[in-house]
Parts: structure tokens; C-alpha cells; sequence
């Protein structure tokens, strides 16, 4: 075995190393008491069922008119994007002089369990565009969807053109089928009704269980072994525990909208058919002719590169830019980039187009 | 860290002295002190922190072990020297890594309460005989009072071993590309050790090169269309087998009264429906209130238009008539 260099020395060394900083790990933990997440202060200025609209507004001269809207995933919880100061996205957005309203969709429970995707886009993200206009005084807003938010925000534009000034789709599936779409390929032979009948609201961690599944390894055995280099010390063990309550914090999916999602769009790929059904409205993406900034990850492994690039052959934006991240899904809104580069970026163009 | 009653400092010298004595072949026992330190920190940590950190620590201190564990032997298969040791190295890590694979899909695909007993003792790839822990969660299933008519209870413990049958095909299906994919991985993890351009000398070097191995594999395998229908079959088969359970438990709850889920679904679907029906309605009463509004004010305009129009053709005609009077 050629490339085996192992030596007595070096692995005891390794050991001992190892279990020294597990034991500096649990020091550290014992003096943390709690990983606070989603710190930056908001209104609540509209509240439907569990859902809550939050408004942030800008410390800086405010340099859009146009409000923007952030729709987030009904899949994990929107304080990704205001994760601790360092990666935040929500804070670098204010700092650059944006009014932003962010939609917390909640945590549904049973007495959800028959909310469809008619409920979430022609009420619930209706009433939140129209209360944003309220708010701000305005006609129209701008529009920006994270991931499944993207989907929706896409679908809403699609059926609401007058409504939305420009639309910023982020790490967003348009095709649900490319051929490297492995959440796709997984969930192809799977009966989403039976899992409805079963479960009734899809429980969140079944929904972590699957995105765990498109790397076991390196997000299972790997990321543990490498855990007491990350609780060595405080600063780094919150930054570490605060993303790990995000990714575990996940609520479970409202069970018919998961039904339709998992079938319409998953199995079906009727977004892109022009077929999709947002309640008894047929959703036609060649109505969307608004300004379009795409953002996708070149490394996201959840929503690959090619399922958001897709979007441009089925708009009708002659307006419409592509904003490549070196990042993967996550990445794009915490990595130094996303601060450095994607907020800006955001910012300018939205201010080019106000 | 407060508590211990321990010295930290002794306590990591003794680690020290412990691998050192591995190293350099002298007996060595694990300093109990240690593994005592851990469990009782761990415990206090448990007790103290959030809850998030539970499952942390849980999964911070078995992996550790695991680890510290496997190194202990790589050490002492080490000590041995030669070139066939080196592979039983290899191959230890191999068996160890694929260990911790086969945990985590046991955890993936647990079985409804009743029957996740059964797996703990139970092999996948056992035959089905009489007298394993399988026959014997139907057996026990069949001890349950018996509700309803003879045929229909027939009928349940049919549909039981049909769809604990499919279960556990469909798991053996499943287990067979793990089984695969361990294969592939370890051939390509060998194939990388015998590459001159690879020099191994951590721990952490040979678990990166299984990680890119592992996932190399498995990112193949997932690829393929059999891999993704023994994916849908599990999943399909697990789920139906829940569901048999929460229909057998309802008929149990609605044979003493109580409510069961099925009425609570029924029961919120219909308020579903209401409460769309109610919006809709809502939409249309606000719509016929503007539409009202707009034809109250159309009225009204044309209206005043009207009056206008009699008010001015009244001036003409006063107009015309003092002029007719001067003259």
C-alpha cells in the first residue's frame, strides 16, 4: 500500500489531540446557556393564522422607494438569513438602505393539516403583498423567494403581473427534473399521498432525514468527527450551534400543499408545463415580464444550478440577469460572499430599477 | 470545567502517557479516570444546558468513542508491523465506517412503536422462521382483543403479514445497494492507498479519503433508476405499514368511544372547505359592495347631469323671454 505513510507517533499524537479538544468542547458547552438566532429587531405588522409578517426597517437613508418582500421556504425557518450579525444578509440588505418585510410562515400543527397551496399563494401571500403596499404606500413591490419561496413567489408574479415591481428568485427550482436533481430522483417513487394518509403534516425531521440523505457521509460520520474542532472555543461553538439549530429547527410541512408540491412540481414538473394549479388558477410563467435577477449556487447540492437557470426559457423578462454564487444552497446567504457580494449586488440592482 | 473532583491536567497526561505506552509497545491499560470524567461531565452538560445540546453531546460522545476506539486497534495492529497488517488495518477501519452506515439507516427506516422492537434483536438478512422476533410481533399483534366480526379480523391479520412481508423485502432490497455502494467504496478507498501520488499519515487523511470513496459510490448508485425504486418501495412500504397501525388503533379507540383520527381528519377537512367557501363568500360581498358603490355614484352623476342640462335649457328660456319682453 503505497500511499499508507501512517506513523506510530503521528496517530497517538492525533488521538490525544482529538480527545483533548472533546474535553475543551465540553467546557465550552457547559458555559454556553443559549445560541441565540434571528436577533434583528421587527414589527409584526400583519398576523394571519400562524403566519406573521415582519417589517424591518432600515438604520440607513432609505434608497428604494419600492418596498421588497422576502417569502421564505415553508421548509426550516427565515432567520437563516439573519443567522448572528457576521452572516447576516437581512442586516447587510438594512445597512444598504432597504425597507424589508419578511414573512414568517409559522409552525403549522394539525389544525393546518388541509392547507393547500391555494391557501399559502392566492391568500396567505396575497394578503402579505397587499398589506406591504399598505404599509408602504405604494403599488407594487419588489419580490424576493428563497428556495420553495422562490417557487411560490414565481407562481404569485405568474398570476398577479401588476402586483410586483422586480423579482429576485434565490437558489429557486424552476425545472424539478434535471438530471443531477437528486431530491427529485429520490422522491420520484414515493407516494406522496400515502405519506399524507400516514402522517398527515409531513414531520420536519423526515423532511432533514432526506436532505441528509444527498450526502451521508460527509454530512453525517464526517461533520461529527469534526465537531470538537468546532466547540474548541466559544465564539466558534455559537457560530457552529447557531447553524445547527437552524438546520434541525424544521417545521413540519402542512400535508395537502405538501401533497401538491411533491406532486405538481416534484413528479410532474408542471411549473415549467405551464399545467401547475395554484387553486383553481393555471400558472403561466410567460405572464411574468417583470425585471428578473436569478441567484443560484454553483455548488448547491439541494437545488442544483441548471433547476434554477431553467427559469429564462419560460419568462417573458427582457429584463433578466443571473447572479452565479461560488457557494451551495446555504452558502449563498451565509458565506463572506453573501455579505460581501450578494447584498450589494441585491441593493444596486433593485435601486437601478426603482 | 467546574465539578470534576478531578485533575484535567492529570487526567490528560494519563491520555498521554497511555498512547505513548501503545506506541511504544509496553501494556497499557485505559485510564478508567477518563472514560469515568467523560460520562459524568456529559451527564452535568445533559442536566445544565439547552435542550439542543442533548443530542449534541450525544452524538459528540458516542462518535468520540468510536474513534478513539478504532485507533486504539490501528495502534496496536501497527505495533505488529508488515504489509498484511496494514491491510487488516484497512480493513478494520472498512468494517468500522460501514458499521456506522448500516446505524444510520437503521435509524432512518424505524418502524412504527410496535414494531421497532423487533429489528433490535433481529437481522435483516435472516430467513423467516417460525420462531423469530418477527413471527412473534405478529403473534403478539394477534393477541390484541378482537373487534368487529371474525371475517374482519381475518382480514386485518392478513393485511398485516402482506405488508410486514413487503416491509421487510422491500428493506433487504434496500440494504443490498448499502451493501454495494460499502463495496465500491472500499475498493476505491484501496485503490487510492496503492496510488503513489497519496500519502496517508493521519487518522483524519484516511476518514477524508473512506468520506470521498463513500460518497463517490453512493452518488453513483443513487443515480440509478433500481437504487431509486428500492428508495420509493421502503418508503412506501414503511409508511403503509404505519398506517395499517393508526387504522388498527382507531377502530380500538372507536370501539370505547373515543375519538379517532380519521373523525378529527373528516372533521378539519370540512372546516377546511367552510372556511374557503367563507372567503370566497367574503370576495363576493365586497365585490357586490363596490360594484353597488359605483352604480349609486353612476346614478347620481347622471342625475346631476340632467338637472344641468334642465337648469340651463330653464336660463335659456328666461334668457329668450326678457329679450322678447324688451322688445
Amino acid at each position: 500500500m503505497n500511499g499508507f505513510d501512517l506513523d506510530l507517533a503521528t496517530v497517538s499524537h492525533e488521538l490525544f489531540e482529538f480527545n483533548r479538544k472533546l474535553l475543551k468542547s465540553y467546557t465550552t458547552l457547559n458555559q454556553l446557556k443559549e445560541v441565540d438566532v434571528d436577533s434583528t429587531p421587527y414589527d409584526v405588522i400583519y398576523q394571519e393564522d400562524k403566519l406573521k409578517l415582519r417589517y424591518y426597517k432600515t438604520p440607513s437613508e432609505k434608497r428604494c422607494k419600492t418596498p421588497l418582500l422576502i417569502c421564505y421556504a415553508l421548509v426550516n425557518r427565515p432567520y437563516m438569513i439573519d443567522l448572528e450579525a457576521k452572516r447576516s444578509m437581512l442586516q447587510r440588505l438594512l445597512a444598504l438602505g432597504l425597507d424589508i418585510y419578511l414573512i414568517d410562515w409559522g409552525y403549522p400543527d394539525a389544525a393546518d393539516r388541509y392547507l393547500d397551496l391555494d391557501d399559502y399563494i392566492n391568500e396567505y401571500l396575497n394578503n402579505c403583498v397587499n398589506t406591504v403596499c399598505q404599509h408602504a404606500e405604494t403599488d407594487q413591490t419588489n419580490l424576493l423567494g428563497i428556495c420553495q419561496g422562490g417557487t411560490f413567489s414565481l407562481c404569485y408574479t405568474a398570476l398577479n403581473p401588476h402586483k410586483i415591481k422586480n423579482l429576485i428568485p434565490m437558489v429557486t427550482p424552476v425545472d424539478f427534473q434535471t438530471k443531477d436533481n437528486l431530491l427529485y430522483h429520490l422522491a420520484k417513487y414515493v407516494d406522496a399521498d400515502l405519506a399524507v394518509e400516514t402522517y398527515g403534516n409531513i414531520p420536519g425531521s423526515m423532511l432533514n432525514d432526506s436532505y441528509n440523505s444527498l450526502m451521508p457521509m460527509r454530512l453525517g460520520v464526517q461533520k461529527n468527527l469534526g465537531m470538537p474542532n468546532q466547540l474548541e472555543d466559544k465564539e466558534r461553538a455559537l457560530s457552529f450551534l447557531r447553524m445547527e439549530k437552524w438546520i434541525y429547527d424544521s417545521p413540519d410541512q402542512a400535508g395537502e400543499a405538501f401533497r401538491e408540491f411533491i406532486t405538481q412540481f416534484f413528479q410532474q414538473n408542471k411549473l415549467i408545463k405551464g399545467e401547475a394549479m395554484i387553486g383553481d388558477k393555471q400558472v403561466n410563467l410567460a405572464n411574468i415580464t417583470q425585471p428578473i435577477l436569478n441567484i443560484f449556487g454553483r455548488f448547491d447540492h439541494l437545488v442544483p444550478p441548471n433547476a434554477s437557470k431553467a427559469l429564462k426559457k419560460y419568462v417573458a423578462s427582457s429584463d433578466y440577469q443571473v447572479m452565479e454564487v461560488k457557494a451551495g444552497h446555504i452558502g449563498v446567504f451565509v458565506s463572506g460572499k453573501s455579505q460581501t457580494h450578494v447584498a450589494p449586488a441585491i441593493v444596486d440592482w433593485l435601486v437601478e430599477r426603482d | 470545567m467546574e465539578n470534576s473532583g478531578l485533575n484535567i491536567e492529570a487526567l490528560l497526561d494519563a491520555q498521554k502517557n497511555y498512547w505513548k505506552n501503545i506506541t511504544s509497545g509496553s501494556d497499557a491499560q485505559s485510564p478508567e479516570e477518563w472514560a469515568a470524567f467523560i460520562a459524568k461531565n456529559q451527564e452535568k452538560i445533559h442536566q445544565d444546558a439547552p435542550q439542543q445540546f442533548s443530542q449534541l453531546l450525544d452524538i459528540l460522545g458516542a462518535q468520540s468513542s468510536n474513534f478513539t476506539q478504532y485507533g486504539e486497534q490501528l495502534l496496536k495492529q501497527f505495533k505488529e508491523g508488515g504489509e498484511q497488517h496494514l491491510s487488516e488495518a484497512v480493513l478494520q477501519f472498512q468494517q468500522y465506517m460501514q458499521q456506522q452506515t448500516s446505524e444510520a439507516l437503521i435509524q432512518q427506516w424505524q418502524l412504527p412503536e410496535q414494531f421497532a422492537a423487533l429489528f433490535k434483536t433481529h437481522s435483516f438478512q435472516d430467513d423467516l422462521l417460525f420462531d423469530n422476533p418477527f413471527i412473534s410481533g405478529i403473534k403478539s399483534l394477534l393477541e390484541t382483543p378482537v373487534i368487529g366480526t371474525q371475517r374482519e379480523s381475518q382480514e386485518q391479520l392478513r393485511e398485516v403479514i402482506k405488508l410486514t412481508m413487503e416491509y421487510q423485502e422491500a428493506l433487504q432490497d434496500y440494504v443490498k445497494h448499502y451493501s454495494s455502494i460499502n463495496k465500491s467504496a472500499s475498493s476505491q478507498m484501496l485503490n487510492t492507498l496503492n496510488t503513489k501520488e497519496t500519502k496517508v499519515s493521519s487518522l483524519q487523511q484516511l476518514h477524508d479519503i473512506w468520506v470521498d470513496a463513500y460518497e463517490s459510490a453512493y452518488s453513483k448508485t443513487v443515480m440509478t433508476d433500481a437504487y431509486q425504486r428500492a428508495h420509493g418501495r421502503i418508503s412506501n412500504a414503511l409508511m403503509q405499514l404505519r398506517k395499517f397501525v393508526q387504522d388498527v388503533r382507531d377502530i380500538h379507540f372507536q370501539s370505547v368511544g373515543l375519538a379517532t383520527r380519521k373523525g378529527l381528519d373528516t372533521a378539519l377537512q370540512r372546516q377546511h372547505k367552510l372556511r374557503k367557501e367563507m372567503r370566497a363568500n367574503r370576495r363576493d360581498v365586497i365585490e357586490l359592495q363596490q360594484q353597488v358603490g359605483k352604480l349609486q355614484a353612476d346614478t347620481t352623476a347622471a342625475l346631476l347631469i340632467e338637472l344641468k342640462n334642465e337648469v340651463t335649457a330653464l336660463k335659456k328660456e328666461v334668457a329668450t323671454l326678457k329679450n322678447a319682453a324688451k322688445r
